[in-house]
């Protein structure tokens, strides 16, 4: 039996799911999209069932993929039962989804969530009345705290059993009669919904079922444009709308029968928004909040990082000994190794504590507060304030970051994003910036990296948003109420991102390093230096050099291990002068995204905009580092 | 008047919805229907965003999508002062 968890954004429904789901829960991408569900397997009174969480939306209208692949998951007769959540504090909105799905007249029950929080807001609500109303289960639920989950599910377990459908609400009189004639001509079609369900669609115009019907009956097309034609010209406005208009009416009705209003109780978080939000006093507190996350994260790492890594020097040394000195076989295993030794080292260490942090901003609600404090600053780039998230990540590490544009609405705004988010320093760049120029030259020349890394970013996002064209059409986000987070559903969300990095980026890390060991012991090195010899005289870089700069691209922070390998020696001031060493650190800083990145990039955009963002990050890094290096040269640096 | 020209802890009803049809659903999605009564909480600096709230939900809108927005202030009711 499958179960389906529908419901809008911030209504719960992912806490629900991370309340009930195995650490084996699986995220996937709907075929053809970058739409995302994750399914897990839960037992329920003795019975294995598969639970399906898929992504929040506001309505079944099919106008973005989002809700395009949520009913056509729910069409399909995979799906047994649907739990509805609804937000109790927003019922009426959440109503307008319910009543869709109702039409949908597949089995269904309804979870009342954040109950807790509705008692907060004076609201009582009456669920006997709202499920004598509905003709379907109301379950009261409190996701966050585990109250109510397991009657939620029996229910929905015996609601699969019964495998009855409920009654659809009755529209006007006008709605009735063309929702009657276009189900009287689909009688005998195979239709992906219930024929009446198919029948609102088309009156609502959802293009994509259309299409399909086409297909099947194509007799039906011009029959629902007529009845369309006619329901509009009857009420001065299209068809879509009458319906829409209707159902919100419906459900306010709804809720007007079900929720009583009492007396509210104002509490730190309806105050917390007048600083949060603040002109001037919400940036200060942004910074604080920002600085906070990477001073924790950063204090993390440094407590882990260095035994872990003694750790793997120790088994290197180890398996040299073991393999008996240098050899084909050693070369591979060290390699091996080293890439073992990068991910969970160097990555983990930072990438663990950075996901814990970002999963509780996320949930505690600040993410849409940051994106609204910066929107009109992404707007500088061409972007909105939603695209403040991969940028936030691209400083921990350019896969998520890269990965987290599927938040974006449009293609191009994901493009733009995921471009510019891998200009950003990770923190295996970071590596590079505070090895190299941080501890020869002074913190203060890192910094001066960084900021200056801000304003070419900024540049680039200028430059490509006119290449592009047509502006982001703006920011529309809901604001959730601030909550306090579940430790369980913080936990599981920054398990599924680890578990991503240990599945797709950490192998190319590993199979990176090999052949990295492989190509040096055959000696390949001064054959590639010759070939990198070009950019590296136009830097002003040593010839040996070039073997560093290309294997940065395997892994960042090869860049400098390599660095001090091919200089044979630590000490970077011996080999390179200042301005060699801001010059290299600044082409590391924005040249070609490591592999891992590039495999994400490939993955979610193509080919071809895996390569167009290779080839605009080495123009970049090419003209940044050759303005730094004139620059420095004419200051007398 | 547009929604960009009114004043934080104004109460409005709206008049007009965005042209583009993927803007208008999304923000119809979102509660904002003709003749919706929202109040308008904030407003960020530099052409940010506005911060409104409509059926109890609190919504932000780009500068560029809340300038498309006719609204007119809410008539005051008896008692309102």
């Amino acid at each position: 039996m499958r179960i389906a968890l529908v419901g809008q954004p911030n209504c719960g429904k992912s806490t629900l799911f991370n309340q009930v789901s195995s650490y084996k829960a699986h995220t996937g991408n709907f075929p053809g999209t970058s739409v995302t569900y994750t399914e897990s397997k839960v037992r329920v009174q003795g019975v294995t069932v598969d639970v399906v969480d898929l992504p929040g939306t506001y309505t079944l209208a099919g106008t973005n993929p989002a809700e395009r692949v949520t009913l056509r998951y729910l069409a399909s007769t995979d799906v047994n039962v649907i739990i509805n959540v609804l937000d109790a504090t927003h019922l009426s909105q959440g109503l307008d989804m319910t009543l869709e799905l109702v039409e949908l007249q597949r089995p269904m029950v309804v979870a009342v969530n954040l109950l807790d929080e509705a008692v907060r807001l004076g609201l009582r609500i009456d669920g006997p009345a709202l499920e004598a109303r509905l003709g379907v289960p109301v379950l009261p639920l409190v996701a966050s705290k585990g109250r109510g989950v397991r009657h939620l599910f029996n229910a929905a377990l015996q609601a699969g059993k019964r495998a009855v459908g409920p009654t659809r609400p009755r529209y006007s009189r006008d709605v009735e009669d063309a929702v009657s004639s276009l189900t009287a001509a689909l009688l005998g079609t195979p239709t992906p919904l219930h024929p009446e369900a198919t029948a609102f669609k088309l009156l609502e115009d959802d293009t994509e079922l259309a299409s399909e019907v086409a297909r099947r009956a194509p007799g039906l097309v011009p029959l629902a444009e007529q009845r369309r034609r006619v329901l509009s010209d009857g009420r001065g406005q299209p068809a879509r709308w009458v319906i829409w208009g209707e159902r919100h009416g419906l459900a306010g009705n709804l809720e007007h029968a079900v929720v009583t209003q009492g007396e509210r109780r104002t509490t730190w978080r309806d105050r917390l928004d007048d600083v949060l939000l603040h002109p001037v006093a919400g940036y200060a507190a942004l910074l604080l909040i920002l600085f906070g996350f990477f001073q924790v994260v950063y204090a993390t790492g440094q407590i882990v990082e260095p035994p872990l890594s003694a750790l793997f020097t120790a088994w290197t040394s180890r398996l040299h000994a073991a393999l008996g000195g240098p050899s084909l076989l050693d070369t591979l295993a060290v390699g091996l190794l080293q890439g073992v030794a990068g991910g969970a080292a160097i990555v983990l260490p930072y990438l663990v504590p950075f996901l814990l942090g970002l999963g509780f901003l996320e949930d505690i609600g600040y993410m849409p507060r940051l994106a609204f404090l910066m929107d009109a600053l992404m707007h500088r780039l061409g972007l909105h304030g939603k695209s403040v998230v991969p940028f936030i990540l691209g400083y921990g590490c350019s896969v998520p970051a890269v990965m987290s544009t599927r938040i974006l609405e449009n293609r191009r705004d994901r493009f733009l994003a995921a471009t510019l988010s891998t200009l950003i320093p990770c923190s295996a760049r970071l590596v590079v910036v505070f090895g190299l120029v941080a501890a020869t030259i002074g913190p203060a020349a890192a910094a001066g990296i960084y900021l200056l890394n801000v304003f070419v970013i900024a540049l680039t996002g200028r430059v490509l948003s006119s290449m592009l064209g047509e502006d982001s059409p703006g920011l529309i986000l809901e604001i959730p109420p601030y909550r306090i987070p579940a430790a369980r559903t913080v936990l599981a969300k920054a398990w599924y991102r680890v578990r991503e990095f240990v599945v797709e980026a950490w192998p190319a890390l590993i199979a990176g390093s090999a052949v990295l060991a492989l190509l040096s012991f055959f000696g390949v090195a001064p054959l590639l230096n010759a070939l990198v010899r070009p950019v590296t005289w136009l830097l002003g870089l040593p010839a040996a050099t070039g073997v560093p700069l290309a294997f940065g691209i395997l892994r960042k922070e090869l860049s400098l291990v390599m660095l001090g390998q091919a200089l044979g020696t630590l000490d970077f001031s011996l080999a390179l002068t200042q301005v060699q060493r801001i010059t290299f650190a600044v082409f590391v800083v924005f040249y070609v995204p490591c592999l891992a990145t590039l495999v994400v990039l490939r993955r979610e955009f193509g080919w071809r905009a895996m390569l167009a963002v290779s080839a605009i990050a080495t123009f970049v890094a090419l003209a940044v580092a050759l303005a730094v290096r004139g620059g420095l040269l004419l200051a007398g640096v | 008047m547009r929604l960009t020209d009114a004043k934080p802890g104004a109460r409005l009803d709206l008049r007009s919805l965005p042209a583009d049809p993927n803007t208008e659903h999304q923000v119809r999605s979102l509660g904002l229907l003709l003749g919706a009564r929202l109040l308008l909480i904030r407003r960020a600096p530099f052409r940010g965003p506005l911060l409104i709230e409509v059926g109890g939900r609190v919504i932000a809108l780009g500068w560029k999508i809340a300038s498309g927005l006719e609204v007119t202030p809410e008539p005051s009711r008896p008692g309102d002062g």
